[in-house]
């Protein structure tokens, strides 16, 4: 049995008005069973977009085509199959949490509704016997009286830990997070975080972590993903991106974060330019305007390296050790 | 405010909400009796002279009958004899009649209400459908033909839709009778004359609603949830949709009570509307006053249960309303 | 009377023909019907040429033919005649309610804004209490105590529209007066009335002339119901109303008369309705 859980074979998202706009590019990717993978990238760089083609979703979306396939546990998935594993073994959690929410109905209505879904009919005992069992191993702490509210009496964490919850009603295999501690404040970030790490390893559950905060990845990730304009730049193992990055944007990004131990008053790190907009896009290696090693030869794309510890798509990959400075000298 | 102690329960809060509505209400309907009272006092025209005018002139005939009318005592008495004999269910007689203005409306009441009724649930029933369905099949021809409709139908005087049903469904075809008040036959046509304007108008605010719902990230959430379109649509969409199209559908009933009077003309129904008309055309005060005293009350009354029906629908607005109270 | 001005929900809007070339086209063709309208009001000779009025009994109800494209009524009359000389009427009262709707109402409005405290409180319950009876209700009222003549047509439609312009006036001027910079304004030295005109007002008058827009639609609707139901003024040239009214009792042998009067009242509103949301989309640009 493999232990592939979803797969990405060459996905291109594109407009279905414009086919030369392409807002994720020829993206490859396997997640296995139990880990958590990080898609990291900066706005605009289709991250979210490639979470909810994971989904099924962006193939509902009307205006744009996707090709390529997805396939669960090895087999392609059709529309249909990919609705049937929605709710039952592969679940979302969006950012704004509140809004994610239908306003109308109760934490318990909307965990009932998830739970039934995915198990069937269930007796009201059971239902809320589960339920209570679902917010607590969420760690929230009165259950009973959270049941009940609605969605806008809850604070952002607490219907972040709720949609969470619902998530995990179904007992997915796989757990696609978009960004879910973005619109919450720095304190609640690491309690979640740390909740989804724990119940990672406790239900032996995949996740794929949206963000564009490495740090977070930091935390979290078993392996990370970049992406920069919808072309996949970048995966390799957590330890081995951190430790040394191949791929100038990843490079780049490191070193943006600011170190506590970093000289005080240094300038900030920054990726000089901005990104493309996925109209604009120049052909070859998208990060070649914004790049300090970039040559003639940056004007075709580059083929996936693939190393022990990961693979990079760059022509002039940085084979020396990540140096977290965090400053420009 | 009044606090009141935690142990009381949801249901003698809500019973609560709704006296104080009502009792709001009340200032809202005496002047709407003030102002009717005045237009028809202060604004030029005599009806005593409308009145006389058909009877040989005789010496002292005009003061006699505005005495017994009680038009010759100044206005603000008349107002407040008026609102006196009112609370004792006394609205005036008819000047045509002499009989009650009470007995007279309510020999017409009924049919109008009849209208009103049928009117009313094919708005609501129309307006929800098409609005939905014109929002799920966005920019396809149904959504372009469905939004047509609703262009026509409010552009388009409901007199004359009541006529041109009256020369194809009643005439050509012969489906149903074109007049009379009787039985449901009779209704049909005037229900249809009268709702469609009011349907045109929600359909328009329902697909909107909708369209906006669709957008909102609690819908995405569902769909991830692995929650069919359909079941989507019917429990989550509707349900936030409807919230907006209820104000409209009250509003629409004053519209309707309104266009009542217009299409019982047009259709020869009994009715308030007839009732009015004619009491308009000979000047008889108290029963003017009276019907539209009747629609205010109605009006007033349908907006109350409609913000009662909000409170019931969407948790937040019944939250904020309960720490109001 | 479909309590649109209650709602300043517009129809073009539905259409969902936002600019764009079918917008424009059917804007142009909206101009050129109205156009039309308004020559028939201003020189009615030029476009029907003959008296309106004149019964020839031997004529009566032709169907339409090269003399009386319309067909005649009752009276012999022809009624394309009679449709050009009443379009007087109904266009004056569209537009003279809707202007004194407009600024009696945006003058209420402002008033309550700006002052605020119990004189916004009282007027905002007068409103209140306007709102609670039905525009058509009220027209009747009023037509009902002051009689029938064009002038009391007029005043009584306009009445019925003014609580919605206060609105759309009071609520443009709370949202101007909360927005930073009129306290910018303000902090520089600036006085009340010179902020109400340099900054209050150009920006309330798009939603105003919009609602201006869908009212002088439903005002020719309110007006002509009122005519069709006899409550209209007494004219030589009946009013399509009227003409539509008396059509009704020969709807079987003369089809035509209570038609076209129909028929040219829609396009009207429908006119008016599609050129002032282009004109609104135009002045949003």
């Amino acid at each position: 049995m493999t232990n592939e859980v979803l797969s990405l074979n060459g996905i291109t998202v594109s407009l279905e008005a414009n086919r030369a706009i392409r807002l994720v590019e020829d993206v490859t990717l396997t997640i296995e069973r139990g880990q958590v993978v990080c898609l990291v990238g900066e706005s605009g760089s289709g991250k979210s977009v490639l979470a909810r083609t994971m989904m099924g979703l962006t193939q509902l979306d009307r205006g744009v085509v996707v090709e390529g396939t997805v396939t669960w546990e090895g087999k392609p998935l059709g529309r249909k199959d990919h609705e049937r594993l929605r709710g039952r073994d592969i679940a979302m959690v969006f950012q704004e949490p509140v809004g994610s929410l239908d306003p109308l109905f109760t934490v318990e209505s909307q965990l009932t509704e998830s739970l039934r879904r995915a198990h069937g009919k269930i007796g009201s005992v059971e239902l809320r016997r589960r339920i209570r069992a679902l917010l607590s191993e969420v760690g929230i702490a009165d259950p009973d009286r959270v049941m009940q509210c609605y969605p806008h009496q809850l604070s952002g964490g607490m219907c972040q830990r709720v949609m969470i919850a619902g998530a995990l009603a179904c007992e997915p295999k796989l757990l696609v997070a978009d960004e879910p501690t973005t619109a919450l404040d720095v304190t609640v970030q690491a309690q979640i975080l740390d909740m989804l790490a724990r119940l990672c390893t406790e239900r032996d559950m995949a996740v794929i972590l949206v963000t564009h905060d490495l740090g977070v990845a930091a935390r979290l990730a078993d392996r990370i993903a970049v992406l920069y304009s919808g072309k996949l730049v970048e995966e390799a193992q957590s330890d081995t991106t951190f430790a040394g990055a191949r791929h100038p944007y990843t490079r780049g990004l490191l070193e943006c974060v600011p170190l506590m131990t970093g000289p005080r008053r240094a300038l900030l790190a920054t990726v000089e330019g901005s990104v493309p907009d996925p109209a604009d896009r120049p052909t070859g290696c998208p990060f070649a305007p914004r790049c300090a090693r970039a040559t003639a030869e940056c004007t075709q794309m580059p083929p996936m390296s693939i190393e022990p510890g990961g693979r990079f798509s760059c022509w002039h990959p940085i084979l020396t050790p990540t140096t977290l400075v965090g400053t420009i000298a | 405010m009044l606090h009141f102690p935690i142990l009381i329960d949801r249901r003698h809060l809500m019973f609560l909400i709704i006296v104080k509505r009502l009792l709001a209400g009340i200032p809202t309907l005496l002047a709407v009796a003030l102002v009717v009272f005045l237009i028809l006092r202060l604004v030029p025209g005599d009806p005593i002279r409308a009145l006389l005018s058909s009877s040989p002139p005789s010496p002292g005939l005009e003061e006699r009958l505005r005495s017994q009318l009680g038009l010759d005592v100044p206005i603000p008495q008349q107002f407040i004899s008026f609102l006196w004999d009112a609370l004792h269910g006394d609205f005036g007689s008819s000047y045509a009649t002499r009989q009650p203005v009470t007995t007279v409306i309510g020999q017409q009441l009924m049919p109008t209400l009849q209208l009103a009724l049928a009117a009313t649930v094919l708005t609501a029933v129309l307006g929800i459908t098409f609005g939905v369905l014109a929002a799920t099949y966005r920019n396809s021809v149904l959504d372009g033909a469905i939004r047509l409709f609703s262009l026509l139908s409010t552009s388009m005087p409901s007199f004359w839709v009541g006529l041109l049903l009256i020369m194809f469904i009643a005439f050509q075809l012969r489906l149903v009778p074109a007049t009379g008040s009787g039985g449901f036959d009779q209704l049909i046509l005037p229900a249809i004359t009268l709702g469609l304007p009011a349907a045109g108008v929600v359909t328009r605010i329902v697909r909107n609603n909708v369209l906006e719902v669709l957008e909102e990230n609690f819908v995405t959430a569902l769909r991830a949830k692995g929650m069919s379109a359909g079941t989507i649509m019917l429990k989550h969409v509707l349900r936030s949709a409807v919230i907006p199209a209820v104000t409209v559908v009250g509003l629409q009933i004053g519209v309707l009570l309104a266009g009542a009077v217009i299409v019982e003309q047009t259709f020869a129904r009994q009715g308030i509307g007839k009732l009015l008309v004619q009491a308009i055309l000979s000047g008889d005060y108290p029963v003017v006053q009276g019907i539209v005293l009747l629609i205010a009350a109605i009006y007033i009354l349908v907006n109350i249960l409609v913000d009662i029906a909000y409170t019931v629908i969407d948790p937040r607005i019944r939250m904020a309303v309960r720490s109001d109270a | 009377m479909s309590g649109i001005v209650a709602l300043g929900v517009s129809r073009f809007r539905s259409l969902g023909i936002r600019g764009g070339r079918t917008g424009n086209l059917l804007a142009l063709l909206s101009a050129l019907w109205l156009l039309v309208t308004l020559a028939a009001l201003i020189v009615p000779g030029v476009l029907a040429p003959g008296d309106p009025t004149d019964l020839r009994p031997a004529l009566v109800f032709q169907p339409p033919s090269a003399e009386n494209p319309f067909g005649t009524d009752q009276y012999g009359r022809s009624v394309y005649l009679l449709l050009v000389h009443g379009a007087r009427t109904a266009m004056l009262v569209g537009l003279a309610s809707t202007a004194i709707a407009v600024t009696v109402g945006a003058l209420i409005g402002l008033i309550a804004g700006f002052a605020g405290g119990w004189v916004d409180a009282v007027i905002g319950r007068v409103l209140d209490v306007l709102m609670s009876i039905p525009g058509v209700l009220l027209a009747l009222v009023i037509t009902a105590g002051a009689g029938s003549s064009t002038g009391v047509l007029i005043i009584s439609v306009g009445v019925a529209f003014i609580a919605g312009f206060a609105r759309v006036m009071r609520a443009q001027v709370l949202a101007t007066r909360e927005r930073v910079y009129i306290d910018a304004a303000r902090s520089v030295g600036f006085s009340g009335p010179r902020i109400l005109f340099r900054h209050v007002l150009p920006n309330a008058i798009t939603p105003v002339i919009g609602l201006a827009t869908i009212a002088v639609g439903e005002a020719i609707l309110v007006a002509s119901a009122l005519s069709f139901l006899g409550l209209g003024p007494r004219l030589d040239v009946p009013d399509w109303g009227q003409l539509l009214a008396s059509g009704q009792p020969f709807l079987v042998q003369a089809w035509w008369v209570s038609t076209f009067a129909g028929v040219t009242i829609s396009l009207t509103v429908v006119a008016v309705s599609l050129l002032g949301d282009w004109l609104k989309d135009w002045m949003e640009k």
